[in-house]
């Protein structure tokens, strides 16, 4: 009853009579009256008159009106909103002035806050983000050291079952690369159990994600496309449900595409296709142990220390079963999934806020000052008015109004221009945000700005506005007017200069400490030079049991890869070139299942180092196979591949067998169906070698990493392992870095190379290049060379002439080896490479 | 000899409302019976006597709709509405009950207190 009165009232407000209505009402009114006058005997003049009196103006009775039904107030604001706009108009420069110092304060807070929203507040798409935790394992020992843990499937039931967990999602990921195609591309699988749906909560941009009927029984061979994946590999194609997607040469159906936001997993690297996490052991043999690594999604109201405390207990039990798997002394620790992103960026971010904080505040004085000038010009309009019965309080009002205008007019500048400058930290510092987080102008910012601009305008508008409606400086007109400062206001004028010139200081300050940390992520030392250094990766994915018998020997594994490395070594061009088992240097050598999310966040930093020191003046740009077919690489590229032809046949080609090479292409290598295609088959002669070294395809080289890489370069290396090693397929992994010489050095075509034709094709550019074997070798490679090439400015041959000579001058070549992974000048100790590399630990596949 | 009597805060609208309770009055009519009831007693200032017929109107308690006078001319005349009927009983009783206690008190002789 009451509610409905009041709404009835609201409504009568929004909707009021028209002012016509209300005129003609009185004017009857008067008519009624002026006639009963009259029969009174008054005169048709006298009579007008005193109804004029008694009733007023039928022009002005809409003001009564509108006044009566409350809304005077949004009258008199609107006009007081209008004037201000006439009073910018009047004086355009003080306006420019005033506007452009706020727009530039506001519109880098709001920059600012909306990163800060993307990254820290909201960077996840996933239903009820903040109560997905990642629980990690903390070594005692090493508390910066947090380590996750996989689980086995009865492991990971029980752990669906504790009572504050409202549900699990497992997920393994695993190196796949696509066949089918001329050159196989490397791709992150991500396996994910058929809850995954209903734990994100994310609705797939075409077709369906992963549903719980692809995870029954032997499991539907389905896969969902990440949307960089599917805008790279199949450039956006809306038609692409339904085709039919080759991983290690098993056809999957393409069933969906997630949207743009949906980029699972950040920590451990985004996976490019989804998969039914049953098929993980259809794919990987022996089968993975361990194929569950846990993310927990809490029920609601469930207190942190509870679910800490039952989850830890179950995972104690866990412990008990593998103590492998676990530190000697830890804690488990449900992470939220935002703390490695906080602990990464988060102080950087709010000191950067901060700074913009400064500055808008200087905009805001700025704007005081102005006004306070602008207003010694308008103390006699302002006199005039509170002459005329202005209350002060309505000049102090009407003077606000006019500051908050100046303010909203900055802050629709600022909002526009915070559109691009919020991306610009994504550009610069791109690996320290999470992949998911998009910024966009979206409510919460708006209702951010708006706050933002009222309460820069009163701040900056309360001081003009107390001091110029104050009576006695209204009062004091005729001597103001002929410019005579008093001296308290000297005072004042000297006070507020000061304290801009102070903030100034600060804000400089503040600003510089900001930017110097967060260009100290990309400037951590390495201690050596990473320009022109290409990093290969020679993954050996084994695929049965007596494949990995064949290569267990860790005699025929250094036999096998000092060949290569003897092979890459003689390329033209190629300085120097060392062995390791991991990551460039600092961090090679680590054992892997020790590295941390911590670390894994150094480790991204590092390379983010390597960005940024090997870059000149554009960002490094994906290559083509075209462009990187000129020089090194592809003399690489042969050399690895004819090798590899020479180990498949040896009698074939007539080069001396290489001896260790027999136990990679030994008959422990299971035929499997797959085959290699490519475009020109061998002659009849060298057929069964093909299909050998076809079977042989047990190794493949990642030549996907100059050492300058990108963020969009998933880094294999980074993965929290834990000693059960939930990725499956890339165990055994040999790094070969090698260091280019500059590229002012004439370039033979290697005779035996193949070469790479390019039919340019904007939607599949990868598979667009297709790899001819030369005609002398028998076979296709068996190798397997990563598609995805990125290369540094510095590794490409537009890099600077003058760049790579004192790069190259400046670092004696044996040193420079050496620097390079710590160990020996491969080009020098020809014969072994170090025992250190070979028995530390993580080498012992 | 009438007196005049100034009318209390929330009264001229209460009168309105009984003016018009017998049947849909114009401006100029509530005005004109308002003071016929009253016996001439009442002087209502006729600025103050439109904004509170703006109020009512907003609150839902009376409806105004175009008509034809009784000399022809065009006038705007109000009814109540259910609402405004059930707010004019409501008053009605406030207004007797707080008249009735304010009187009783008012009329103690000072031997009873």
């Amino acid at each position: 009853m009451n509610l409905i009165d009041t709404l009835r009232a609201l409504w009568r407000s929004i909707v009021p009579r028209h002012p016509s209505d209300v005129e003609e009402e009185l004017r009857s009114h008067l008519g009624a009256y002026q006639e009963d006058l009259m029969r009174h005997g008054l005169s048709a003049e006298e009579a007008q008159r005193k109804a004029r009196i008694d009733l007023g103006q039928a022009a002005t009775q809409n003001e009564t009106y509108r006044d009566a039904i409350g809304l005077r107030p949004f009258d008199e604001l609107g006009g007081d909103i209008r004037y201000g706009l006439r009073a910018l108009r009047r004086n355009p420069g003080f306006a420019t002035v005033a506007i452009l110092s706020l727009a530039l304060g506001i519109g880098a807070t709001v920059a600012m806050f909306s990163l800060i929203y993307a990254v820290l507040l909201h960077p996840f798409p996933y239903a009820d983000a903040p109560r997905i935790m990642n629980p990690v394992c903390v070594d005692e020992q090493h508390p910066d050291e947090t380590r996750w843990f996989a689980t086995d499937k009865r492991q990971f039931e029980t752990l669906s079952e504790a009572r504050s967990i409202e549900s699990v999602l497992g997920f393994a990921e695993s190196n796949m690369e696509i066949t089918g195609g001329a050159i196989p591309e490397d791709v992150l699988g991500t396996y994910l159990t058929g809850n995954a749906g209903s734990f994100f909560g994310v609705r797939a941009l075409l077709g369906r994600g992963i549903e719980p009927f692809d995870d029954q029984g032997s499991g539907q061979h389905v896969a969902v496309l990440n949307y960089k994946f599917w805008q790279r590999h199949y450039g956006g194609d809306p038609h692409v449900i339904g085709r039919t997607l080759e991983l290690d040469h098993v056809p999957y159906t393409i069933v969906g595409v997630m949207p743009r936001s949906f980029a699972f997993n950040d920590t451990t690297g985004v996976g490019d296709v989804y998969l039914p996490r049953i098929l993980l052991h259809d794919s990987s043999n022996p089968p993975v142990i361990s194929p569950y690594i846990p993310w927990i999604k809490l029920k609601p109201h469930i207190a942190p220390a509870a679910a800490d405390a039952e989850i830890n207990a179950i995972v104690r039990q866990f412990a008990k079963e593998n103590p492998r798997h676990f530190p000697e002394q830890w804690h488990l620790q449900l992470q939220p999934i935002i703390v490695p992103f906080q602990q990464n960026t988060a102080r950087t971010l709010y000191l950067l806020l901060a700074g913009v904080l400064l500055l808008l505040i200087i905009g805001c004085a700025n704007c005081t000052i102005l006004l306070l000038a602008r207003g010694r010009a308008r103390q006699h309009e302002l006199a005039v008015r509170s002459a005329i019965g202005a209350s002060r309080w309505r000049i102090v009002r009407q003077l606000l109004v006019e500051a908050v205008v100046i303010s909203f007019t900055g802050a629709i500048l600022g909002v526009a221009a915070s559109y691009w400058l919020a991306k610009l930290p994504m550009q610069l510092s791109p690996a320290s945000f999470p992949q998911e987080s998009i910024i966009r102008i979206n409510l919460p910012i708006l209702a951010f700005s708006v706050g933002l601009a009222l309460l820069s305008g009163l701040l900056f508008g309360l001081l003009p506005a107390l001091r110029l409606s104050h009576p006695d400086i209204a009062g004091a007109l005729p001597t103001r007017m002929h410019g005579l400062t008093a001296a308290p206001a000297k005072r004042r004028w000297s006070a507020l200069i000061a304290a801009q010139v102070a903030l100034t200081l600060l804000l400089m300050a503040t600003a510089g400490t900001a930017i110097r940390n967060f260009l100290h992520l990309a400037q951590v030392p390495l201690g050596y030079k990473p320009n022109h250094v290409m990093q290969v990766g020679i993954v050996m994915p084994f695929r049965n049991a007596r494949q990995w018998d064949s290569i267990r020997l860790r005699d025929a594994r250094t036999a096998y890869i000092e060949q290569i490395r003897q092979k890459v070594a003689a390329v033209p061009g190629v300085r120097s070139l060392s062995v390791g088992v991991n990551v460039a240097p600092p961090y090679s050598g680590a054992p892997r299942n020790s590295v941390s999310t911590s670390q894994a966040a150094t480790l991204r930093r590092s390379r983010r180092a390597f960005i940024s020191s090997a870059r000149s003046t554009s960002p490094p740009s994906r290559f083509h196979c075209a462009a990187v077919a000129s020089g090194t690489q592809r003399r690489m590229r042969a050399a690895i591949s004819s090798l590899s032809s020479t180990r498949a046949s040896p009698a074939a080609t007539g080069r001396s067998p290489i001896p260790s090479a027999a136990s990679f292409a030994s008959p422990a290598c299971a035929p499997s169906a797959r085959s290699t295609r490519s475009p020109r088959r061998a002659p009849d002669g060298a057929k069964s070698s093909a299909s050998s070294a076809t079977r042989a395809t047990t190794v493949w080289i990642d030549l996907s990493h100059p050492l300058s890489t990108s963020r969009t370069q998933r880094s294999w290396c980074l993965t929290p392992n834990s000693s059960s090693a939930p990725r499956v397929s890339r165990s055994p992994i040999c790094m070969m870095s090698v260091r280019q010489s500059p590229p002012s050095h004439p370039i033979n075509k290697s005779p035996t190379g193949p070469s790479i034709s390019t039919k340019p094709s904007r939607a599949t550019h990868n598979s667009a290049a297709s790899v001819s074997s030369p005609s002398s070798s028998a076979s296709s490679p068996p190798w397997r060379f990563c598609s995805r090439w990125w290369a540094s400015s510095a590794w490409s041959p537009t890099a600077s002439r003058s760049a790579l000579r004192s790069s190259a001058s400046a670092w004696p070549l044996a040193h420079r080896a050496r620097m390079l992974c710590g160990l020996p000048d491969a080009s020098r100790s020809s014969a072994q490479p170090s025992a250190s590399f070979w028995d530390s630990p993580s080498t012992r596949f | 000899v009438t007196r005049q009597v100034e009318l209390p805060q929330g009264a001229l609208e209460m009168l309105i409302l009984k003016s018009i309770s017998l049947g849909p009055l114009h401006g100029y009519g509530i005005l004109l019976r308002i003071q016929q009831i009253s016996n001439e007693r009442l002087e209502i200032l006729q600025g103050s006597f439109y904004t509170a017929i703006y109020r009512l109107e907003r609150r839902g308690w009376i409806k105004g709709e175009w008509g034809e006078s009784e000399n022809n001319r065009r006038a705007r005349f109000y009814a109540l509405t259910r609402a405004g009927t059930r707010q004019l009983k409501a008053e009605t009783v406030r207004w007797t009950d707080m008249a009735a206690v304010v009187a009783s008190i008012l009329d103690k002789k000072a031997d009873d207190l």
